[in-house]
């Protein structure tokens, strides 16, 4: 095959192009630290990357709704365990006023101490964690106010209500969501029993307290099994939050093991390796050095450069 | 009987042809880098003035007489010319397609931005809207994301628009070219006959070669536009066909005009028949089927327009079957126009003034489950039209279909183009000027010249001895 100018020089262009396109395309991974900036660098890796990210960010949501849950939990065991130690109190209180040997003062008193624990039991209800209300999915209005002598929750007696739909889903992992509301409809009871009696711990405290002020006997044994039921009801709320705080908590141990997991395939998958990709980076900078200098001896080469 | 002087006339052929090949010679070496040139040789026949055969010729009274320049060779393979204009059809469609794909990759890339994060971002504000369902700060959340993810959408789709009005001003351009070239090759082949000295391509005593050197350089121009078929006809001219439609003969040109079609689309058509201009390769060819493919196994900008729309329309569905009013009816956060062919997607005018306007109120509904169930479907499946998979999912399929388009024509192409080399080297083989070679011809012609210059000294000689010195003993 006869071989011209026009030829060597084409050969020559088209391995400068090759090469110079190797070479420009490893300096853009080393700038990058990317092994590819377009899905169709390399579709299968790059494929598996986006997945990954998409895991990654989900991942991260999770772990943002986890810490949230678990520091909502924190706030409502120690309320509900602030007024579970306010209602034995308040249990006590009531049994000691009940007993016949005080005096109208002393019963006086007592009734005063009941009052401040109720007043202490609603504070401690509408309490704040951060901008939001322990107790309460909403955050811009206390979920209990008092009006006269009715209880009011979002604005609607306690005792009308026959149960607690008030929830707040989260979601820390893909599948069914978590309910981790307390609600303070369902912490202080609501509606009233067979014999007419209110369930709320705020009436049957207030009861509690006139019933002791006008030494009213006959209530004693109905607002000590509302208070033994309040106590139960606490404590069963109690175990079910701390339940829910340590599933939290080796949730949060999965995201993060599974967070690493997926960081660890997303720098398998996108990140270069940065010695291999400069040593391949070399040679072909070498591959390019030695071509064009090869070029510059082959090119102007010809039989008039031996000629006289 | 011998003439007197015919050893001066058969010398003087020779420096005659000695002289017309160093020309020759230095016609090529002038046009070493001349694009579309083909080397040509000189003709040299032996010459015969006598009417009889002159091999069976037992005189030898007219031998000696010579050498004659018959004409100028051109040299050319015309297979190796069919093959690398079929062949330069082929890499100029895949480049062209390329181009396109890889602008559409630039538009949709999902690796430095894109669609999944806005989405992933979205589903976080939502998230977070679900810890505090009634907090203003978490509903402007929402509506922030949901205002880039709109931006970014509409942007995106306004991007198409424009990479469909800039590949469709180049193919106006590429047709002009080609109608441009076939008109020079109509010239080339009127001028190439009315010179009358062309029997055959590659044979000439004129410079009607180098005419036909630049209609064989518009022809490959010709071919990347579209594969054209040519043939040689026996006046010298070249007569072109496109999937058997003749497009160029002696006493016929057509040319081809391009037509706007609905929703930015565009056709070819030949100009004498109406008819859409059909082949199977090209830049032509490739540009109406990068501008108008709207399946995914002709995919091209329309495709993801349609994409685009699809996606974009199913979110505002989505998100708009997810906030009730008091009356149990569906709240509009999001408006869609569906007379654009892109996305066209906007908050609507209550979210976008009042970020409130997705949060419930009233103590009834202080559940955050509706806004739960819609991260639920924003991540599910089976809420896009026509496709089984979640809104993910959709993304990641028309990405990998772009990349996957793009790595089968990066393959194709870089085929094509080691073909369209190697015939190019094949070519130049046999139409390339070789220095080395042409050093060698003119070293050729100049030592023939000298030897045939040394032939007229030897032939004065000679007649100075019979005029001059013959019989002169005595004198």
């Amino acid at each position: 095959m006869r071989v011209t100018g026009k030829s060597l020089q084409r050969s020559f262009i088209r391995g400068l192009n090759q090469n110079a396109n190797r070479l420009t395309a490893s300096q853009t991974r080393i700038n990058t630290g990317q092994r590819f900036t377009k899905v169709s660098d390399n579709v299968s890796d790059a494929t598996q990357a986006l997945h990954v990210r998409t895991l990654l960010q989900r991942n991260e949501t999770f772990l943002n709704n986890a810490s949230e849950v678990q520091a909502r939990l924190s706030a409502q065991e120690n309320q509900l365990l602030y007024i579970h130690s306010s209602v034995q109190e308040a249990q006590e209180l009531i049994m000691r006023g009940f007993s016949q040997t005080h005096s109208e003062i002393d019963r006086n008193t007592i009734a005063t101490q009941i009052r401040g624990i109720r007043d202490a039991v609603i504070q401690s209800i509408n309490a704040k964690t951060a901008n939001h209300y322990t107790f309460a999915s909403s955050a811009n209005e206390p979920p209990i106010r008092i009006q006269g002598d009715l209880v009011l929750y979002h604005g609607q007696d306690v005792n009308n209500f026959a149960a607690d739909s008030e929830r707040t889903e989260f979601q820390v992992s893909m599948g069914p969501t978590l309910n981790i509301q307390q609600s303070a409809l369902g912490v202080l009871g609501f509606g009233v029993d067979e014999n007419n009696v209110a369930n709320n711990l705020i009436h049957v405290l207030n009861q509690a307290a006139q019933a002791i002020q006008s030494d009213n006997q006959s209530l004693r044994g109905v607002l000590t099994t509302k208070m033994e039921e309040a106590q139960t009801s606490l404590l069963v709320r109690v175990s079910d939050v701390g339940m829910k705080a340590r599933f939290m908590d080796s949730n949060i141990e999965r995201l993060n093991s599974e967070n690493l997991t997926l960081l660890t395939q997303q720098n398998k998958l996108e990140a270069v390796d940065v010695a291999e990709e400069i040593v391949l980076n070399k040679t072909h900078e070498m591959a390019w050095q030695i071509n064009l200098q090869m070029g510059a001896k082959i090119l102007p080469m010809s039989l008039f450069d031996f000629m006289r | 009987m011998r003439s007197t002087f015919l050893g001066f006339e058969t010398a003087r052929r020779g420096l005659s042809a000695s002289q017309k090949g160093l020309d020759i010679t230095g016609q090529n070496m002038s046009n070493v880098s001349t694009p579309g040139y083909s080397r040509q040789r000189l003709d040299l026949v032996s010459l015969s003035v006598s009417p009889q055969d002159r091999f069976r010729s037992v005189s030898a009274t007219n031998a000696g007489e010579g050498v004659q320049v018959a004409g100028v060779n051109q040299l050319r393979d015309r297979f190796i010319d069919t093959r690398l204009r079929s062949e330069l059809a082929n890499e100029a469609y895949f480049e062209t397609s390329l181009d396109v794909l890889h602008s559409l990759e630039g538009v949709l890339n999902e690796v430095d931005q894109g669609f999944k994060p806005l989405l992933s971002d979205l589903v976080s504000s939502l998230h977070g809207l679900t810890l505090n369902p009634d907090q203003t700060t978490q509903a402007n959340m929402v509506r922030t994301s949901l205002q880039t993810l709109n931006s970014v959408m509409n942007h995106t789709a306004s991007q198409l628009e424009q990479l469909k009005h800039q590949f469709s001003g180049r193919l106006a351009i590429d047709v002009a070219e080609f109608n441009l070239q076939l008109k020079s090759i109509a010239n080339f082949n009127q001028a190439i006959v009315s010179q009358g000295l062309h029997n055959r391509e590659g044979v000439s005593t004129s410079s009607v070669n180098e005419l036909i050197d630049q209609r064989n350089l518009a022809l490959d121009k010709l071919s990347r536009f579209v594969n054209v078929q040519t043939r040689l006809e026996n006046n010298g001219t070249v007569s072109l066909s496109v999937h058997d439609q003749t497009i160029l003969s002696e006493d016929f040109i057509d040319s081809i005009n391009l037509i706007s079609m609905p929703n930015q689309n565009v056709a070819i058509a030949w100009q004498s028949s109406g008819q859409a201009v059909q082949a199977q390769s090209g830049s032509l060819i490739a540009s109406v089927d990068s501008i108008n493919g709207d399946t995914p196994h002709t995919a091209g900008i329309a495709f993801y327009q349609q994409q685009l729309g699809t996606l974009a329309r199913s979110i505002a569905a989505v998100v708009n079957q997810s906030f009730t009013q008091t009356d149990g009816t569906f709240k509009t956060v999001l408006t869609y126009d569906h007379a654009q062919a892109g996305a066209t997607i906007a908050l609507s005018q209550a979210f976008s003034t009042n970020p409130r306007y997705i949060i419930q109120e009233g103590a009834s509904n202080l559940s955050n489950q509706h806004i739960h169930q819609l991260i639920a479907r924003l991540e599910g499946n089976g809420d896009i039209e026509g496709f089984n998979g979640s809104f993910n999912d959709f993304i990641q399929q028309y990405s990998v279909n772009l990349a996957q388009d793009i790595s089968f024509m990066q393959t194709r192409q870089s085929v094509s183009s080691s073909i369209v080399f190697d015939l190019e080297q094949r070519r130049d083989a046999i139409s390339g000027v070789s220095l080395d070679e042409e050093g060698a011809e003119m070293m050729k012609y100049i030592k023939s010249f000298n030897a045939i210059a040394r032939l007229m000294t030897t032939m004065d000689e000679a007649l100075d001895i019979i005029i001059n010195r013959l019989g002169t003993v005595g004198r």
